[in-house]
């Protein structure tokens, strides 16, 4: 991979990275908060919210779950500070469907991204499905649903308040025409909405 | 996220409208002097977007209420944002609101202190006329709600102001988080919600999935709206370019400056808070936007913001899980993608 690549890749991956903090760091704010607001609440108004289960022993594991991922998460902050100072741009996405912006690749290469699932809710969700379709161009260049691999394809559960890698392999076919192209990723869990994939294929080098 | 529909904007108005309406007979009950009477109302005409008392209106009627129901509150949370807005402009020494100039240069500070005071004055008399309404018991619990958020907006307010005058630059994005949480989104996003459904739901709903969302979707919304500070038209953002910068507001880029920078930006960046802001000239302010260009930091913050909003679309879902699909919910949903990709 040429340098340009690795660094559109590197790109990539930091911007995943630096939503991923910006989620862990509001879910840790939001722990924080339900605490406050529950005491506040039924201390002003001393009436206690009908029908409202106390939180129980499982709930505060997975909320300090959370707050344990957000440590880590709050470590990384410096570092990613240095890296931004090399390769972050302005625009790694576009507007309407999220977008995973995966490094541009030669053709005949593979590439990499990763997409992140994030579980915000207090409730786990089971049995996440994910697919991939092709990848096509405007000029009608088509890069296989064979050749997108996705990992993993399936989560057996997203805890609440979690999140989870997904990689995204894509390997451009030897033939495949230089180009821009366009694919979906979409989720059992949420068949009303999609993720985008793009990828620019290059030509190699030198070649005609 | 879904893509605004046709009738979104017509929808938004439509409720912005309907509070503001209610929020100005409040001020026309009374007899007032022109010297409060005019400054207070022409600060409520100018028409922000409303989407405080839109979120308040039609989260009420996604649990199933009439929104009629809600126009007390959404009117006190519109008389309240107002009253904020007057005395936010007179601590910041802003120029501008909503593209004219701010109340205190309008009429002076004194007056505009004054009609501050009366537009929170007047929230408490919407407040009370919920007691006619919602009975006693929910009307008290919108009460504690009120309450709760304007002791975490006050005290917001004070620790951005404190943090300016104690020329603070050891702030993580942690702190920045906390300090949004309590100076915009309790009064922005997490009191409408919560007030909405409790009342569209007669107080049966728990609203701890709105404590997320909302705090998701107003920390996704103050953060685009100091991004657009700096990188936002004056015309159409309503507000004098840099007007954050040259206040030397804490922001999250702010932050990320202070911890990407080298010893000599460092230095440039610290010294630049130093000064009194009358002496944060506009060609210094421009230079630092350009370090915050060049070490990635407004980049930093638009992504920041995007793994947020991400969190904040998947709140929602479990927040109006209780909620059939209705025209209201649907407009919630939009108005999560509004608030984050607006451009003023």
């Amino acid at each position: 991979m040429s340098r340009g690549l690795e660094t559109a890749s590197h790109v990539a991956h930091l911007a995943g990275e630096v939503q991923r903090f910006g989620y862990l760091s509001a879910a840790s704010v939001v722990k924080r908060y339900t605490e406050i607001v529950d005491r506040a609440i039924a201390g002003t108004a001393g009436l206690p919210e009908p029908g409202t289960p106390a939180r129980g022993a499982e709930g505060e594991a997975l909320l300090d779950g959370a707050s344990r991922l957000v440590e880590a998460g709050a470590t990384s902050f410096e570092a990613m500070t240095a890296l931004l100072l090399e390769s972050l741009r302005p625009d790694t996405g576009t507007r309407g469907l999220e977008t995973v912006l995966l490094p541009p690749a030669a053709r005949g290469s593979t590439c990499r991204g990763s997409l992140w699932l994030h579980n915000a809710t207090a409730t786990p969700v089971t049995e996440v499905d994910l697919r991939a379709t092709g990848l096509s161009s405007s000029s009608g260049g088509l890069i296989p649903a064979d050749a997108v691999t996705l990992s993993p394809t399936r989560l057996e559960i997203l805890a609440a308040v979690s999140h989870h890698e997904v990689a995204v392999h894509v390997t451009v076919p030897r033939k495949q025409a230089p180009g821009h192209y366009h694919g979906l990723v979409v989720l059992s869990a949420a068949p009303e909405e999609a993720i985008a994939l793009l990828l620019e294929v290059r030509a190699i080098t030198g070649e005609p | 996220m879904s893509a605004l529909g046709p009738r979104f904007l017509e929808q938004l108005e439509d409720y912005a409208s309907r509070a503001r309406f209610v929020a100005a007979s409040y001020l026309r009950e009374d007899t007032f002097s022109p010297y409060l009477e005019v400054p207070a109302a022409e600060y409520l005409e100018r028409g922000g977007k409303g989407l405080r008392p839109a979120l308040c209106l039609a989260t009420c009627s996604a649990f199933g209420g009439e929104v009629e129901a809600a126009l007390p509150s959404a009117a006190a949370i519109e008389l309240l944002h107002t009253a904020f807005l007057v005395h936010d402009d007179v601590e910041d020494d802003s120029d501008l609101r909503r593209g004219e100039p701010t109340l205190h240069r309008q009429y002076g500070t004194a007056l505009a202190i004054n009609a501050g005071d009366g537009l929170a004055v007047l929230a408490l008399g919407a407040l009370r006329d919920n007691e006619r309404t919602l009975g006693r018991r929910l009307a008290g619990r919108v009460w504690s709600e009120f309450d709760l958020m304007a002791r975490h907006t006050v005290d917001g307010q004070a620790r951005e102001l404190g943090w300016q005058r104690d020329r603070r630059t050891d702030l993580t994005p942690d702190d920045y988080l906390d300090l949004i949480m309590k100076k915009t989104c309790w009064y922005t996003t997490l009191l409408p919600l919560r007030v909405g459904a409790l009342i569209g739901s007669r107080g049966a709903l728990d609203l701890e999935p709105m404590l997320r969302f909302g705090f998701f979707l107003g920390a996704a919304f103050q953060i685009r709206d100091d991004v657009l500070n700096l990188t936002g038209s004056e015309a159409v953002y309503g507000k004098e370019a840099l007007g954050d910068l040259r206040e030397g507001k804490r922001t999250l880029m702010l932050i990320h400056l202070l911890a990407a920078a080298g010893p000599r930006d460092r230095k440039q960046v610290v010294g630049y808070l130093a000064l009194d802001p009358a002496q944060r000239s506009g060609e210094v302010a421009e230079h630092i936007l350009a370090l915050m260009d060049d070490h990635g930091s407004v980049a930093f913050a638009a992504e920041f913001a995007r793994g947020i909003a991400r969190a904040a679309g998947v709140a929602f879902e479990e927040a109006f899980a209780a909620a059939p699909a209705s025209p209201a919910r649907r407009f919630i949903r939009e108005l999560v993608t509004y608030m984050v990709e607006r451009d003023r």
